[in-house]
């Protein structure tokens, strides 16, 4: 005896017609004896019935099939196209992948901007003469004291 | 059409000649504009991918083996190819222009507004009821009870396992069990015999 579980898978084909004679004697001695599985076998077998006479209904009305006949045949009059060949697109690939590689460095320094250089000071541009280096260096030093003021006074004695 | 006058279609399009090609689309074009419109609830998708599926196989039926399956299963399987591509494609954001242009279905001339009312009830029940099952449920159900194939048909047109065809079947089965059961039994069918 078999299973619910097997018996309900087989009640599709059992409904169809479609099992073998051992599994369709199986499933009709199961449905005999299982009220459970039987109420499933009727309920699956109205369904089915019920699906087999409303599905092929859909799509009505038809449409006009020589409209689509058209169609097919004026498709059927162009060209094939012929899809790219495996090898065919690797070598492309390869081919472009080099463009790209021996133009981008061309490119970028094509596109380099000129910016203009910012002024030299005169003074830099002198040549660095003994006087001119002691110049510079006592500028440096004496420049920082030359912000603050003497005090008047402080230094002055009476 | 018997399988000889299939194969004999074939053979006259493989040769060039164009009522070959006429012949095959005249009886397997209703079922895949069904098959599109079943899967996708929408006329011109359905139509646009009919179209595409015939000019795809026409134009590789030499690669048709049927040694491996039927010819309806072969245009099958492209047809729900080109569906998924449709699935992904419409998975892009849109939006409906049609309530803003107040465009709406025409009923036809014979049917009183109450009949065309219930029929379009009907009909968006059972699409929405297929429509809130996967993709690949609603495949398995749509190919089993809208086009009678076979768990192994199912299984070659889906490139699954027959096992894993008849358990989508059985998948299905129960979630639309609860979808359509408060239309009552029989009532869909009575408004979708329009």
């Amino acid at each position: 005896m078999i299973s619910c579980r097997v018996c309900r898978e087989h009640i599709p084909g059992y409904i169809s017609r479609e099992l073998s004679t051992a599994a369709r004697s199986q499933v009709a001695a199961h449905i005999q004896t299982c009220d459970a599985c039987y109420a499933v076998y009727v309920q699956q077998r109205n369904l089915s019935s019920e699906l087999a006479r409303t599905i092929p209904a859909l799509g009505n009305p038809l449409p006009r099939f020589d409209r689509i006949w058209a169609g097919v045949e004026a498709d059927m009059r162009q060209p094939k196209r012929q899809p790219m060949r495996l090898d065919q697109a690797r070598y492309t690939m390869i081919v472009l992948l080099l463009m790209i590689a021996l133009l981008l460095p061309w490119s970028i320094r094509a596109q380099q901007f000129n910016l203009p250089t910012p002024p030299t000071p005169a003074a830099l541009n002198t040549p660095a003469t003994p006087i001119a280096i002691s110049m510079a260096k006592y500028t440096l030093e004496v420049t920082p004291q030359s912000n603050h003021a003497p005090i008047r006074g402080a230094t002055d004695t009476p | 059409m018997t399988p000889e006058e299939i194969e004999s279609s074939i053979a006259r399009a493989l040769r060039g000649d164009q009522t070959g090609y006429a012949a095959l689309y005249e009886v397997f074009a209703p079922g895949i504009y069904r098959l599109c419109y079943s899967l996708l609830f929408n006329r011109e998708d359905a139509e646009d991918v009919a179209q595409e599926a015939f000019v795809y196989a026409f134009r590789n039926l030499h690669r048709y083996d049927r040694k491996l399956s039927s010819l309806k299963t072969w245009l099958y399987t492209i047809a729900i190819c080109r569906c998924r591509n449709m699935y992904r494609k419409n998975q892009l954001p849109t939006c409906d222009l049609a309530p803003l242009l107040q465009i709406g279905l025409p009923a036809p001339r014979s049917e009183t507004p109450e009949a065309a009312l219930a029929r379009q009830t009907a009909r968006e029940t059972v699409e929405r009821a297929l429509a809130s099952l996967s993709p690949r449920l609603r495949e398995a159900v749509v190919l089993r009870y809208g086009h009678g194939l076979t768990y192994r048909e199912i299984a070659d047109v889906m490139d699954c396992p027959q096992k894993t065809a008849e358990s989508r079947v059985r998948l299905a089965h129960e979630a639309l069990r609860g979808s359509l059961q408060p239309v009552g039994h029989g009532l869909l069918e009575e408004l979708l015999s329009f």
